[in-house]
């Protein structure tokens, strides 16, 4: 099947990105797929102390990591910027890439606060997606003691199980119904266009 | 617990709604073009970590130790990265599942000898372009097999 790419242009030209990667050839990966989207201004690090100076130095509107870095894993880079005092960057938009997370790694990687995690071998599509999905914004960002990072719900579950409504929340069910169904040929009645005497 | 919910606009939604810029299609391809550019070498790097994988369950019948089955799983991830520009259909679900077998066996108190000899062989004839996404399909469906008997027998936690 062919595929079929989404239309629309973006300017990435201004951006800057810091990719960091201890394998040269993954980070060699990241830079040529953000040239080739127009990143223009790319810096790079290979360890997550490197990525700490130029989060430091610089500021940043995209960070590309790999999971897995040499001196410590990108999940713990991820934490210590999320919790830092570096006030443009600990907001900057994160994408982890990894092959696979060891199981005793998920949880671990799912509350690190990337705004996504992107398995390997790194799709170019998909790496755009996320881009421009993070580029939407909207997500809150939220800050406890457990958990700092972009709002990591998706979706509105509707309200929780025992919490009493407001008379400001919206409605989130229909109720049962009080009559029968209505069958094909009347839905259909209902659409079919008809004469009117005027 | 206190929690702060923060709204930031980030400079990246700024910057890339301004004017100029490339179409979707041309970035995508462009960036393809260059991965495609990264290919042989990367070619050459996943022919020589597979001869290290090799080498790391070798004998084929005993359990590789913590140390290697770590090793095992790095270097299966290191290749994973490098299929991204490298055309081989399958490839990628080959180091996938050696990750996962690796994972397993580091969890499990059980091991089945030669377990990672189907997933290798597996792995060997994809890099040779002989099998396609679909026969690594069924083939894994044994591979999965093995690592669900492996991950039911599961270590407690904090025991290695």
């Amino acid at each position: 099947m062919a595929e079929i790419l989404p239309e629309g242009r973006l300017n990435l030209t201004a951006v800057k990105a810091l990719c960091v990667d201890s394998n040269s050839q993954g980070l060699e990966i990241l830079t040529q797929t953000l040239t080739g989207f127009g990143v223009d201004k790319l810096i790079r690090a290979h360890t997550a102390e490197e990525a700490r100076k130029a989060l430091r130095q610089d500021r940043f509107d995209i960070m590309l990591a790999d999971a897995r870095l040499s001196d410590e894993s990108g999940y713990d880079l991820l934490r210590w910027l999320r919790r830092s005092t570096l006030e443009h960057n600990r907001f900057v938009p994160v994408i982890l890439v990894t092959g696979h997370t060891r199981e005793s790694q998920v949880q671990y990687a799912r509350d690190s606060g990337a705004n996504f995690v992107v398995a390997k071998p790194t799709s170019p599509i998909v790496l755009l997606q996320r881009i421009q999905w993070v580029a939407r914004g909207g997500r809150v960002f939220v800050e406890s003691d457990t958990f700092v990072g972009p709002d990591r719900r998706f979706k509105h579950e509707g309200l929780p199980n025992g919490v009493g409504r407001r008379s400001t929340d919206a409605s989130e069910a229909l109720g049962d119904a009080s009559e029968p169904n209505m069958t094909q040929s009347e839905i259909d009645t209902v659409f079919r266009p008809q004469r009117v005497s005027l | 617990m206190a929690v702060t919910f923060h709204r930031v606009k980030s400079s990246l939604e700024t910057k890339i709604r301004k004017p100029g810029g490339k179409s979707i299609t041309s970035a995508v391809t462009d960036a393809r073009e260059n991965l495609a550019a990264l290919a042989d070498t990367h070619l050459a790097l996943i022919a020589e970590r597979l001869e290290v994988l090799t080498t790391l369950v070798d004998p084929i019948s005993d359990r590789p130790t913590d140390d290697r089955l770590d090793q095992i799983h790095a270097l299966a991830d290191e290749c994973m990265g490098y299929c991204a520009g490298v055309d081989r259909s399958g490839l990628p679900e080959c180091f996938l599942k050696i990750c996962q077998l690796a994972d397993a066996v580091s969890l499990s108190t059980l091991w089945l000898p030669g377990c990672f000899e189907p997933v290798l062989n597996m792995t060997r004839l994809c890099f040779g372009g002989v099998l396609d996404n679909r026969q690594v399909e069924v083939l894994s469906v044994e591979i999965h097999r093995c690592i669900d008997r492996l991950s039911a027998a599961r270590k407690a936690p904090g025991l290695s």
